[in-house]
């Protein structure tokens, strides 16, 4: 009776003993792990992007005893309009003003650290901060966050302690520039160059005949009218500060909203 | 079937039927090892607003007017309504040379319809050639049409999907700013709409479109189809810009500079015809 009971009984295959259970398991979750970091599971799986291009475009021009900054103030994400009456550029001191375009989170922490440094620096000193220190600072500022950018690509322009305007243009990660003008933003490609036709360096003839405030706000405001006409995210407004010794005087004007 | 890059068959070989995806694998192989973004060139768009209605005599169909390549206007005014019989319209969103083959295609093959059967074509007909065709190629020819037009049966509007997929319905909306002209058409719709009215709703819905997307802007036109007539309003309404500057752009002569000046003539000498 005994054989033929046993003869029912299946011999315990190798692999479902208890001791080795756990090196299943452990096995499985190797080759899961292996699986998440190939591309196509990767591909697969949505994934959390901490940045957004919300579009923008700011232009700046600073030369003899005046500088010009104008941007656009459509706030876009993705195809959307969230807001058509975004400021992009603010009054650092009454020297300098910073420009900025790409992620409006971004640009609000960059503000508000550089006028948290410029008030601290202004009680310390008695001079003003300069806005060649200013642009030192900001570089150093945005190399700090090398591993993680701001998403933010700036414009720092105004008149240093000789009443000269002076512009300078940085990348995300603090690289800059001191140029005659500049653009950046979303409509970057469409107008640097026909900045560039009208400057000293470039053309001194042309940049001789339209030297003064007028003309070049004029111009300014043209290099948008035709942006406008190419770029789908910009549009819906125009902002100009214009900074001299005298103080700052802001415009607004209209764009397409289409 | 097209000749694949992968698969290239002698002449003397009986070609084998069905579907050919070699192109499809090539262009996916590209992409997943692509070193230098140069090699996909993306198509461009019309990232569109497109909205069809049907009123009490016909259909109204409605289009916005801007042709995007990514980030950049590539058409300031292009022509996203297209004809397909006298009787039958479709305003296409999507690829912008699929749209225009396609309807192109469909047309001419209707024409053909029309020689062999002696009477008018019918939406259906038009509807079930596109389908048909969009679903062979599963997708990879990426049209969303609406097709509207009069026929014996009454008015009819119908949507086609790029998978091939066929809705028919009374008012219907396509492309990138579909959900801003839906808004508007599911606030206004009625059944029966005068002309006018469904015209002010469709302009309304494209102007929508218009101002609340970003791959859709410029001037709306408008195409009413009604039993014998058609009437075509190519942009009704005009965006104008709001400022206009008082000192335009001007490079006058001598600004780019130049080193070397050749100046030579060019002798006029009659003589034969250049062969074909």
């Amino acid at each position: 009776q005994q054989d033929f009971f046993f003869m029912f009984l299946k011999p315990v295959q190798k692999g479902y003993g208890p001791e080795k259970y756990w090196e299943r398991i452990l096995f499985r979750k190797k080759t899961l792990d292996k699986l998440k970091r190939t591309k196509d599971y990767q591909k697969k799986v949505s994934q959390f992007t901490p940045y957004q291009n919300n579009g923008g475009t700011v232009i700046a021009l600073a030369t003899k005893n005046y500088c010009i900054v104008a941007s656009d103030t459509r706030f876009t994400n993705g195809f959307a309009i969230p807001s058509r009456n975004v400021s992009r550029i603010i009054k650092v001191s009454s020297s300098i003003l910073l420009s900025t375009a790409g992620m409006q989170a971004d640009l609000f922490a960059l503000q508000s650290e550089i006028k948290e440094k410029v008030e601290s620096y202004q009680n310390k000193d008695e001079k003003n901060f300069s806005i060649v220190n200013c642009s030192f600072y900001l570089s150093s500022l945005l190399y700090s966050k090398r591993f993680f950018p701001f998403f933010t690509f700036n414009i720092l322009s105004g008149l240093d302690k000789n009443g000269e305007g002076v512009n300078f243009s940085f990348d995300a990660i603090g690289s800059f520039e001191k140029n005659q003008g500049s653009c950046r933003g979303k409509g970057e490609q469409l107008i640097q160059n026909l900045l560039d036709s009208q400057t000293l360096v470039f053309s001194p003839e042309l940049y001789k005949k339209s030297e003064q405030i007028v003309n070049q706000v004029a111009l300014v405001k043209n290099y948008f009218l035709r942006a406008v006409q190419r770029g789908i995210s910009l549009g819906d407004g125009l902002q100009v500060f214009i900074l001299t010794s005298k103080g700052v005087l802001i415009e607004n004007n209209l764009l397409r909203i289409d | 079937p097209v000749a694949g890059f992968l698969a290239m068959a002698s002449v003397t070989d009986i070609p084998t039927g069905g579907f050919c995806f070699d192109l499809c694998k090539r262009n996916a192989w590209l992409e997943a090892n692509n070193s230098n973004g140069a090699i996909i060139k993306k198509a461009k768009k019309t990232g569109t607003t497109i909205a069809g209605i049907v009123f009490k005599d016909g259909i109204v169909l409605g289009a916005d007017t801007r042709a995007t390549e990514g980030p950049i206007v590539a058409d300031k005014n292009c022509n996203k309504i297209h004809y397909l019989a006298p009787n039958i319209f479709c305003g296409g969103a999507g690829t912008s040379a699929d749209c225009e083959n396609v309807t192109e295609m469909i047309s001419s093959q209707l024409t053909l319809h029309r020689l062999n059967t002696g009477r008018e074509c019918r939406v259906a007909t038009a509807i079930t050639m596109i389908s048909q065709y969009l679903f062979r190629y599963q997708g990879y020819i990426s049209t969303a049409l609406i097709v509207g037009g009069m026929d014996c049966t009454g008015p009819s509007l119908f949507s086609v999907h790029p998978h091939g997929s066929v809705d028919q319905l009374p008012f219907q909306t396509m492309g990138s700013g579909s959900l801003c002209a839906m808004a508007v058409f599911e606030n206004g719709y009625q059944d029966n709409l005068e002309q006018d009215n469904a015209v002010a709703l469709v302009r309304a819905a494209i102007t929508s479109g218009i101002e609340n997307d970003l791959g859709s802007g410029s001037n709306v036109d408008i195409t009413v189809v009604k039993a014998g007539s058609v009437e075509r309003f190519r942009n009704i309404d005009k965006s104008l810009p709001k400022y206009k500057s008082k000192k335009p752009l001007t490079y006058p002569a001598g600004t780019t500079k130049f080193f070397d000046e050749i100046v030579s003539k060019i002798e006029i000498v009659e003589g034969e015809a250049m062969e074909q």
